[in-house]
């Protein structure tokens, strides 16, 4: 089963065992920019996803 | 990853300091950062009374939230610009007010339309500047609550990336004016202004964010202001993080050398002026505020007949 991404609405599926790092240099997202929660806990780049997780990207960027 | 300090599972990898922290030892980071801001660059005494600007978003509230939990006596101003789009007012509004109804806190909230009789979409008519409009409305109106309330300095949520993107928007442009006001303490320059001071000015905006989730403080994190898309703060900032990227610390070094060598950048002292419609302090005979109320009054009146 693969875990699933969530950004700005969108979601994607990647395959389980793929780490967060990779998530983002695939999304072209700078980890500066977002933070990575995996259900209610706050993880790091080197986080592997596991089978049927949801990984949460969130924008840390906010301007004006 | 393992927090640096417990060996728990990190929540955070502070690369620029080469640390990752769990979550109990990121928040006490958090405090000493702050505090060591308002230290360092003396931005305010343990006996201030503090107003703290807050929008509803992260970095203000997060700011709110170390201060009382550092033992400031800080309350909080919530100035509602009227901003229908996406409910952005309505929303923002609620997450400050619910913040301070859970922490016992005092919220001062300034109704720009029913202040004025104008919103602010409808003060910024005409002009395309929409941030710098919303700057001269929100500055006005903090230095007046700051004044009729009796507080000592002011407080703003703006963190390292913002102070960083500002730098580099005065420096890729040459505004030397600018850039020699810009400060972690904005010193007062009138008997009705209060020193603005930035304690989170050392600490990223990740940082704040990470510390609003750790925190359970719920903030604005789906909506952004209507009138921001596209903003140049935000490409510049996302040009500093891809630097960050490649050479951690980048950001906090650029800042923080900027202010060892500020004072090579002049600004001329503003004239000891003040509005001759509101009595604050001004450039000239109106200050911009007035100025800005008078042209959208005005542009109304036109629109209307």
């Amino acid at each position: 089963m693969p875990a699933v991404v969530k950004f700005r609405g969108k979601t994607l599926e990647v395959e389980a065992g793929t780490k967060v790092e990779d998530v983002l240099a695939m999304m072209g997202l700078s980890r500066e920019g977002v933070i990575a929660r995996v259900g209610t806990k706050l993880v790091t780049e080197d986080y592997r996803l596991r089978d049927g997780e949801t990984l949460e990207l969130i924008s840390a960027i906010s301007g004006g | 990853m393992r927090c640096s300090r417990c060996r728990e599972q990190a929540v955070i990898n502070l690369r620029a300091h080469r640390l990752a922290l769990c979550e109990e030892h990121f928040v006490e980071r958090f405090l000493e950062v702050v505090e060591r801001a308002i230290r360092r660059y003396s931005l305010m005494r343990r006996s201030s009374r503090v107003l703290v600007a807050v929008s509803g978003g992260k970095d203000s509230l997060a700011l709110w939230d170390a201060l009382t939990e550092l033992g400031y006596r800080a309350d909080g101003l919530y100035i509602d610009l009227g901003i229908r789009r996406q409910d952005y007012s309505r929303i923002s509004r609620e997450k400050a007010e619910r913040f301070a109804e859970q922490r016992g806190l005092e919220l001062r909230v300034f109704s720009v339309q029913e202040e004025y009789g104008l919103s602010m979409p409808e003060l910024r008519r005409g002009s395309r500047e929409v941030c710098s409009v919303c700057g001269i409305v929100k500055r006005h109106v903090m230095n007046r609550v700051a004044l009729e309330g009796g507080y000592h300095v002011l407080a703003t949520g703006h963190n390292l990336d913002d102070e960083a993107s500002v730098l580099l928007s005065n420096l890729l442009r040459w505004n030397t004016e600018l850039a020699a006001r810009q400060a972690p303490r904005v010193e007062a320059w009138h008997e009705k202004l209060r020193p603005k001071v930035k304690p989170l000015c050392l600490l990223t905006e990740k940082e704040t964010a990470t510390y609003a989730l750790v925190r359970g403080i719920d903030y604005v994190s789906e909506l952004e202001c209507p009138f921001s898309a596209g903003a140049t703060s935000i490409a510049l900032k996302e040009a500093l993080n891809r630097i960050e990227e490649h050479s951690p610390g980048t950001k906090l070094y650029f800042y923080t050398q900027f202010l060892k060598h500020r004072r090579i950048f002049r600004s001329e002292k503003p004239a000891k002026r003040e509005c001759r419609s509101c009595g604050f302090p001004s450039a000239g005979e109106l200050c911009s505020f007035c100025r800005l109320l008078l042209k959208s009054r005005l542009r109304g009146e036109k629109r209307d007949n």
